[in-house]
């Protein structure tokens, strides 16, 4: 039997879940963005050899690859500064070295930059050349580049979040998407970016020639490279350096083979300011408006960064036993960085025991985990990866191993994180009647509603309320979720009804209330939530006569140990339960 | 789908005539762009994912070794890069924020738990969930791309859809929709 007939009712969802009608390729438009690559492809068959690409074709393919991060082709564009200067200081005779250079780029607050890049073919029909403009200011770190259709990128990075915007000049929208940074996104500088993209060009050997010369009546240097590469490709660069500034003015490379030529042409230029935005980079202000995510402001960032500490400095080390709605026992054990959670679900077999004592509560999630029924996982974060196990109906234990760059840190769906401190990465904090009565912090946030591929409603535009408070160690006491309901459970509405799902038109009362009823204080004075109350009036079951929506109370119960002994090995991934043990 | 007319392809493209190239893209868009969703969770930088493969696989055509493994080398690529996305792009699967949404409860409609189910899959089931029901791949493309057999995709598909309904269970989905 084929997996798709043992369950039709599961497949639905899935496709509904995930399905897409996955736009037609456009191979010519594509070659038109990777006219690097499909020159690359050009020139091995014209060599009919298996090498990779030419110096000259490092370069542009860098250049013209990341439509998303304009800087780093910025970056390429003081590549070929710095190749030269590098090359030069290799050879012994620098009259200022690259570290001048560097310092002197560090300190150019704008950098403008023009390119045009031309090839040409002897004997075949050659294409226009292709000119852009960029802009790149160090702080705020941000680049925007105008292309010659009239389209124009901006991105804005910060240590929270990136801020990508897209406008297209043949719809006339203008797209912005606001993205979270990763770590390895993190804000680094310009030059420092041009750092790392020149390691794997400074064993190249090349013949240098330095001239003095004079440039608008300033002293400038002239710097010449000549060379031939590994593929036989002849490559010659020069550069034009402010001797006062130390900054370079204008580039040109040109790199030759088999009768094919291209030229990229860079002119510098380090005004004073640049275009802020894509407005005042010509985006016109009646373009249509895209905006996806919810932007982090200064301010947000300001004003939750307590809340952000408190999180990070919850007590350790520390075991917490979650037991919710009497079903579900969550053990998370945290010492420094590492982190193990265990969790079990009741089945007929195995109830948890009806009691307040955290000892009998751990001891029989042990048990059940020992005894190996169906159900219960475990992950293990060392702080860099997370070691899964898992078991199910039909499997023995499973195992995995996933970079935390995926799960980040305090990635546990459960326990005093999850629970009292939850991650909030957007949003802006209000005033409410709730909020003042109880002399509580409030922070807002919004989502988009989300869409199948067949145009359904995957979810519904929501709000939600954050309630912390600053003489609980900046607890969240109270959560409350807004949206509009979702009529057909398992389903969705059409893309056309759901007006009625924008964030800015959405109830006014919460379907969902989540509240600390009972606190609990350790040794140390810190506070943790010892009882969680849920309601939620959009629960949706199925009791026979068909699909009825209802109000469901949950109850969460935390237990806490901060001064744990913990059992041998239980941060040991290899200790993790096999298929065998 | 990996067939006489798919080497002649892979080998005319070898032998310098993109416009092959261009086909084989053509036909591998739809279960690339799933291999890179699978991962990403993004459909936009999923397409651009399996462009960026597209180049990598231009460049490096020619080293391929064994020209009737075109797809499953293709697939390899776009893993790889999307991996890379993963990492730089910072549009991640979060687990924990995942879960928020469905917390304690099974309260929550369908897609953020059923893609839930999906997250918390290894990460080959994972693919082979997406690539059926991304684009609505048929076993034949699946197993093109994958390099395993039709049977193996079965069973593995069987299994994965397991433990999907085991996690929904544990959710509190309800038994009825299972």
């Amino acid at each position: 039997m084929k997996a798709d007939e043992d369950n039709k009712k599961l497949d639905e969802m899935i496709s509904r879940a995930v399905g897409r009608e996955v736009p037609a390729f456009d191979f010519d438009k594509w070659k038109d963005n990777h006219r690097a690559e499909t020159e690359i492809f050009k020139s091995q068959t014209a060599r009919q050899e298996n090498s990779g690409s030419s110096w000259r074709l490092d370069i542009w393919r860098t250049l013209m690859k990341s439509k998303r991060n304009r800087v780093a082709a910025a970056a390429v564009a003081g590549i070929c500064v710095l190749l030269t200067m590098i090359l030069l200081d290799d050879a012994g005779s620098p009259a200022f070295g690259m570290t001048d250079v560097m310092a002197a780029m560090r300190k150019a607050e704008w950098m403008h930059i023009t390119y045009e890049y031309a090839e040409s073919d002897a004997g075949l029909d050659n294409a226009e050349p292709q000119v852009r403009e960029s802009w790149l200011s160090v702080n705020p770190m941000r680049d925007i580049t105008v292309f010659k259709n009239g389209d124009i990128g901006y991105t804005e990075h910060s240590t929270d979040q990136m801020r990508v915007q897209r406008y297209d000049a043949e719809t006339n929208v203008l797209t912005t998407r606001y993205i979270p940074a990763s770590v390895n996104s993190s804000y680094t500088s310009i030059v420092d970016k041009i750092f790392g993209d020149i390691a794997e060009l400074e064993e190249r050997g090349a013949a240098i020639e330095r001239t003095d010369s004079v440039d608008d009546g300033r002293p400038a240097v002239i710097m010449n490279v000549d060379f031939i590469d590994d593929n036989s490709v002849h490559g010659r660069g020069s550069i034009l350096i402010d001797v006062e500034t130390r900054l370079p003015k204008r580039a040109t490379f040109i790199s030759e083979q088999s009768g094919r030529s291209s030229t990229i042409d860079i002119v510098f230029d380090y005004p004073k300011t640049g275009p802020a935005d894509v407005y005042q980079a010509g985006a016109p202000r009646e373009a249509t408006m895209k905006v996806i995510g919810q932007r982090i402001s200064a301010d947000f960032l300001e004003a939750i960064a307590p809340y952000r500490a408190a999180r990070e400095n919850l007590p350790k080390p520390r075991i917490v036993v979650e037991v919710a709605d009497r079903s579900t026992v969550s053990v998370i054990y945290a010492n420094g960085m590492e982190e193990r959670f265990e969790q079990v679900r009741r089945s007929k077999k195995a109830a948890p025991p009806d009691t307040e004592d955290f000892r009998a509560i751990l001891d029989w999630a042990g048990k059940v985990i020992a005894d190996k029924p169906a159900g219960p996982r475990i992950h293990i974060n060392d702080g860099k990866n997370v070691y899964s196990a898992n078991r199910d109906y039909s499997n023995p234990w499973t195992r995995e191993e996933i970079s935390t760059t995926r799960y980040g840190v305090g990635f546990t769906p459960a326990g005093l994180n999850y629970r009292g401190w939850p991650r909030i990465r957007t949003g802006v904090f209000i005033e409410n009647d709730y909020a003042t009565k109880n002399s509580l912090l409030c922070i807002e946030t919004t989502s988009e509603p989300q869409f199948t591929g067949d145009s359904k409603l995957a979810e519904a535009a929501t709000k939600t309320l954050y309630y912390i408070d600053p003489e609980r160690d900046y607890m969240c006491v109270r959560i409350e979720r807004f949206r509009h309901p979702v009529v057909p459970p398992w389903g969705g509405a059409a893309a056309e009804e759901v007006s009625v799902y924008d964030p800015k038109d959405i109830p006014t009362e919460p379907y969902l209330v989540t509240e600390v009823v009972q606190f609990g204080r350790i040794d140390s004075g810190h506070w943790y939530p010892g009882r969680i109350s849920t309601t939620d009036k959009q629960s949706w079951s199925d009791s026979g006569r068909g699909w009825q929506m209802r109000t469901k109370t949950f109850d969460i119960r935390l237990y806490i140990d901060t001064k744990p002994e913990f059992p041998e090995g239980i941060f040991d991934p290899d200790r993790l339960p096999t298929a065998d043990r | 789908m990996q067939d006489g007319s798919e080497l002649q392809l892979v080998n005319a493209a070898v032998a310098g005539d993109i416009e092959s190239f261009g086909e084989l893209c053509r036909r591998y868009y739809g279960p690339m762009v799933a291999i890179a969703y699978s991962l990403l969770s993004d459909h936009q930088l999923a397409e651009d994912a399996a462009q960026e493969s597209y180049a990598r696989a231009l460049v490096n055509l020619r080293r391929l070794k064994n020209r009737a493994r075109f797809s499953p080398w293709l697939a390899a690529i776009c893993r790889n890069v999307a991996k890379d996305m993963v990492a730089v792009k910072a549009r991640r699967i979060d687990a924990a924020d995942l879960s928020q949404a469905a917390s304690g409860s099974s309260h929550n409609e369908n897609g953020t738990l059923i893609r839930q189910a999906i997250e918390q899959l290894p990460a080959p089931a994972r693919e082979l969930i997406v690539l059926r029901y991304y684009n609505n791949l048929s076993y034949e493309e699946i197993a093109s791309v994958s390099g395993i057999s039709r049977a193996a995709i079965n069973g593995r598909l069987t299994r994965a859809k397991r433990k999907m309904a085991a996690y929904l269970r544990r959710k509190g989905f309800p038994e009825s929709q299972l």
